[in-house]
């Protein structure tokens, strides 16, 4: 049986609805997907298990997605993974505080399957042929 | 040299560095895969430049090792503790090998035996455990990315035998390395010029396949012109196109070269023998292609490989199906339906009439990458705080480096990680940043056609002003992208040496203004020296501090070999030893770093071998079993200062007393006035050791007094403090450059000398009244602290002048290590920037001075030895 070459990605939202339309868009263009609802319960994650991409919101409780972009980057392992933040705010300074922190991109809601889809493949090294979008 | 050579040295040098740190991380971290990829990167690259040159054993070891770590990338090996080992082992084999090379232009004639055991015994790991594939979390390989905006592949590419495409195919598809075709037809009359043309193409970088054929119909031997070449060449390559064109440069105008994807190698061949089983075959294939059920389309794929001749079309589909599947899993949905559909059809169907993958096209993936390298280049732009910012510098080229190998641009990969390696030793973004620059100046005029098309929904607007920024951003990328330029050392010591120089002979200019008036009678002149003197003085020292930041190195150039070092004595000695480094960035003269070298190793051997107590003893100790040793550099005014800390068992003063004692190092006075803190510094007295037996790792014969030695011919001092069961700290304090060293001159008698700026804490004057006689021995107290004197007339036993009228001294507070004695001189006079000459010939033996310097109207100061005076 060959070992499984998909590219592995963590989702991290506290709305379940969000994390089931990602992961649907996500599933659907080859990743493996996990889920987390919180940046806390996205470290314990990281932990456990190694991914190519994180996409994580901004406004989580009991740690938001700026914290543990910031904790993700500054921690010996794995601190060099490309990560998508989703945020509801358009503002230049929503911006620049996500890329300060350690996004690498900055999509605003609402984001599209397609544009969340190929950036996820782009940003994890997919070959760019999306499946069934 | 010859250019090329010189230039791969260095560049294998860093290479094979790069590679051996990154196995002691990978050791420390197995499941980190961008470790692993960047070791391979490291041994690929080496393997691909040392391609250039005649070095074949050294070749064929880089050659081994990439395929031993190829296979742990590929996670059909772990890797073990003895594969670390054998790699390492490799490394520095190669490391000798480059020096060889360095010395001579050539490997010795016994390169061979020396490489082949290693290649051997790296043969040995990967057959050992073959099949034995370890469970990891980790994601598999990228896959590799799909061909776009390139020429289509040769047609020849089907010609090659099936057997070896699948071979290349299962080497190259997982890893998303660069992969190259060429097609090499030498002129018929090649021989006369003294061309190989075979060898050449053996010789080629990566090569992974290489096939030759009649180029045309060979004649009856009757006619045949034996010395005419009547072959082609078809060569495959792991390596990028530059490489090829570069090892091809000499025959460019007979060789087509073209850059390939591993899917380009998935040809199925054969004749069509058709029939309704296909097609009931197709329909399963979809079928679990569309639920991603590998292991039913695996089971579709046997039943019908039973039925079908093994030279048929179909079987040969079959085939690749399921080398494909094996090879990249469900990730290659496109092509995996394509090949089930050309069982069913008879030929492969082109990619672009798959209606059923909705390819992004080419040019609009491309201008999303495009957009998000200039997103990333507006990350970097971005102030971060510290500890994010490396995290932040390791995303960003992961990014970059994934939407590369996305839209088929790998062969941009080894500059990327280049200018990555840059940025992480300068620990500055701007190397990469300049490099993004460079990446967009080159894809942007592809994706600029589409620019017009709607930026896709959601990104508010978001990228086109990331790329007006990016437009900014390039046209600094390009001006402002770091220039490195590899400076023979010598030319810059040489240099080092004329600043030196200048900067002492500047110190004329006030004696020659000093002259003018006095001698000359002109004040006038006088004053245009001076404000001369004012200017050189400024450029001088401009020059100085310009010269000096080249020699500047970071400490981590030191540190770098310790993981290794502590990783193989702990190993050796069943030790769990964990090392910490703490401030690599810390900059300090080359020289001065280098002379630190040897000490360092043996304080960190020391600690290993006699400091950290075995993982039972430490157990039985309440402690972790893991001992931990924290290497740690900081700079202090103009020193750096470097810590060698252990939780290790410390050193027992009572023991090192005794030990003095029987020795007749102190005699039992001594013993009796010793405080713990001097008791435990008699380690660095000459012939010292606590050890009665030695043991064949710390090379005890020398002790730490031969540290003691070295550091102090640097300039600098070291300490050492010890508590039992705690653990043991050294110090060592060099100056950041040895070139020129500040003295202070003080007058005694009528004589005149210089005494190290950093050896002098303060200059006081003590009031006669406040010199007190404690043991025979004059003391002051200087801020509630009783401070010992010595009178330097009596020290060199000059006459000394009269004291003040005013009945004080002037006193120097001279510090070393942490003691403190007040010197009592004559006066002070001026500070100057002197090179200190040691002392040679019959002087060498004096300890009281260590060095003499030349003072600007040509006198000879001699400088005191502040540890001496003491």
């Amino acid at each position: 049986m060959p070992h499984d070459p998909k590219p592995h990605v963590l989702i991290i939202d506290d709305a379940i609805t969000v994390r089931m339309f990602y992961r649907d868009v996500l599933e659907a263009s080859g990743f493996a997907v996990d889920e987390a609802f919180n940046g806390f319960e996205a470290l314990e994650r990281m932990a456990e298990a190694s991914y190519d991409l994180v996409v994580v919101d901004v406004n989580m409780p009991r740690m938001d997605g700026y914290t543990f972009l910031g904790r993700l980057r500054s921690q010996a392992e794995g601190a060099g993974i490309p990560a998508i933040m989703i945020s509801t705010e358009a503002e230049d300074i929503d911006r620049q505080r996500a890329f300060a922190a350690g996004a690498n991109l900055y999509l605003v809601k609402p984001v599209t399957p397609d544009c969340l889809a190929h950036h996820a493949r782009l940003m994890a090294g997919q070959p760019m042929v999306g499946g069934r979008a | 040299m010859n250019a090329l050579l010189a230039q791969f040295i260095p560049e294998a040098r860093e290479l094979i560095e790069t590679a051996g740190a990154g196995l002691l991380e990978l050791e420390r971290h197995p499941d980190q895969t961008s470790l692993i990829n960047d070791v391979f990167r490291a041994v690929h690259t080496l393997k691909g430049s040392s391609g250039l040159f005649d070095v074949r054993p050294l070749t064929s070891l880089v050659h081994a090792a990439e395929d031993l770590l190829g296979d742990v990338r590929a996670d059909k090996l772990a890797l073990s503790a003895d594969i670390v080992d054998e790699l390492l082992e490799s490394l520095d084999v190669l490391g000798g090998l480059i020096d060889t090379l360095e010395a001579n232009e050539a490997l010795a004639p016994d390169a061979d035996g020396l490489t082949s055991g290693r290649i051997a015994a790296l043969r040995a790991m990967r057959e050992a455990q073959a099949g034995a594939r370890p469970a990891t979390a980790a994601g598999g390989p990228a896959a590799a990315p799909v061909a776009q905006s390139r020429e289509p592949a040769p047609a020849w590419l089907a010609a090659l035998p099936e057997a070896m495409r699948a071979r290349v195919y299962a080497d190259t598809a997982a890893s998303g390395a660069p992969l190259t075709a060429w097609r090499f037809e030498p002129e018929e009359d090649c021989f006369f010029r003294g061309d190989d043309p075979l060898a050449l193409a053996a010789s080629a970088p990566g090569l992974v396949a290489l096939e030759a054929e009649d180029c045309a119909p060979v004649p009856a031997l009757d006619d045949l012109d034996p010395f005419s070449c009547w072959l082609r060449f078809h060569v495959l390559c792991r390596a990028g196109l530059d490489e090829i064109h570069e090892h091809t440069r000499y025959v460019y105008d007979r060789v087509q070269v073209c850059s390939i994807h591993p899917d380009d190698l998935v040809v199925p061949v054969g004749q069509a023998a058709g029939g309704e089983v296909c097609a009931d075959f197709v329909e399963a294939a979809e079928a679990a292609l569309a639920i991603g059920n590998a292991s039913g389309l695996v089971a579709a794929v046997a039943a019908l490989e039973n039925i079908l001749a093994p030279a048929s079309f179909e079987a040969s589909a079959l085939r690749w199906l399921r080398r494909v599947l094996d090879v990249r899993g469900m990730a290659a949905q496109p092509l995996l339906a394509r090949l089930a559909r050309a069982v069913g059809e008879g030929r492969m169907p082109e990619a672009e009439d798959d209606a059923r993958t909705d390819n992004a096209a080419p040019d609009s993936a491309r201008s999303l990458a495009v957009d998000l390298l200039a997103v990333q280049v507006a990350i970097l732009a971005t102030a971060t705080s510290g500890d994010i910012a490396a995290g932040r510098l390791e995303a960003v080229a992961t990014t970059v480096r994934n939407a590369l190998s996305a839209i088929g641009a790998a062969d941009r990969i080894p500059g990327l990680d280049a200018a990555l390696g840059t940025a992480r030793t300068q620990q500055h973004h701007q190397p990469l940043a300049a490099f993004i620059g460079v990446l967009l100046s080159d894809l942007a005029p592809a994706a600029g056609a589409q620019k017009a098309a709607a930026p896709p929904a959601g990104e508010a607007g978001a990228a086109p002003a990331e790329a007006r920024r990016a437009e900014e951003h390039r046209d600094d990328g390009k001006s402002g992208a770091t220039r490195v330029l590899r400076v023979d050392q010598g030319k810059i010591d040489t240099l080092m040496n004329l600043v030196a120089e200048l900067v002492v002979a500047k110190n004329g200019l006030p004696y020659l203004a000093k002259r003018a008036e006095d001698v000359f009678g002109s004040r006038q002149m006088s004053r245009e020296i001076k404000d001369q003197f004012a200017i050189i003085d400024r450029i001088a020292q401009g020059l100085q501090v310009g010269v000096m930041s080249v020699r500047m190195m970071p400490v981590s150039q030191l540190f770098q070999r310790f993981p290794r070092l502590v990783r193989d004595t702990a190993r050796k000695l069943d030790k769990a030893i964990e090392l910490e480094i703490e401030g690599e960035s810390t900059e300090a003269d080359k020289n001065v770093l280098e002379s630190l070298a040897d000490p360092l190793i043996h304080i960190v051997r020391n600690s290993v071998d006699h400091g950290i107590e075995m993982p039972e003893a430490r157990r039985a100790a309440g402690k972790a079993e893991h001992g931990t040793i924290r290497l740690a550099a900081r700079q202090e005014n103009d020193n750096v200062v470097i810590e060698v800390v252990d939780d290790g068992k410390g050193i027992d003063p009572e023991a090192v007393k005794a030990k003095a004692l029987r020795t007749g190092l102190i005699d039992s006075e001594q013993a009796a006035q010793m405080s713990d803190t001097e008791a435990v510094n008699l380690v660095f007295a000459a012939g010292f050791s606590t050890r009665d037996q030695v043991s064949d790792l710390s090379g005890r014969s020398v002790g730490m007094d031969v540290v003691r030695t070295a550091v102090q011919r640097a300039g600098g001092e070291v300490w050492l403090s010890s508590r039992v069961g705690i653990g043991t700290t050294i110090t060592l304090r060099l100056p950041l450059t040895m070139a020129v060293t500040r003295v202070v001159t003080v007058l005694c008698g009528d004589h005149v000398f210089g005494i190290p700026m950093d050896a002098v804490a303060e200059t006081v004057k003590v009031a006669r009244r406040h010199i007190h006689t404690i043991k025979d021995r004059e003391a002051f107290v200087l801020r509630n602290a009783v401070v010992p004197l010595v009178r330097l007339a009596g020290v060199l036993d000059l006459p000394s002048a009269e004291a003040d009228a005013d009945g004080e001294e002037a006193v120097m507070v001279v510090q070393a290590g942490r003691r403190r004695v007040g010197v009592i001189v004559d006066g002070f006079r001026e500070r100057l920037e002197v090179i200190v000459r040691p002392l040679d010939a019959v002087l060498a033996a004096t300890r009281v001075f260590s060095g003499t310097a030349l003072l600007g109207d040509g006198r000879v100061l001699l400088v005191l030895d502040p540890a001496e005076i003491m």
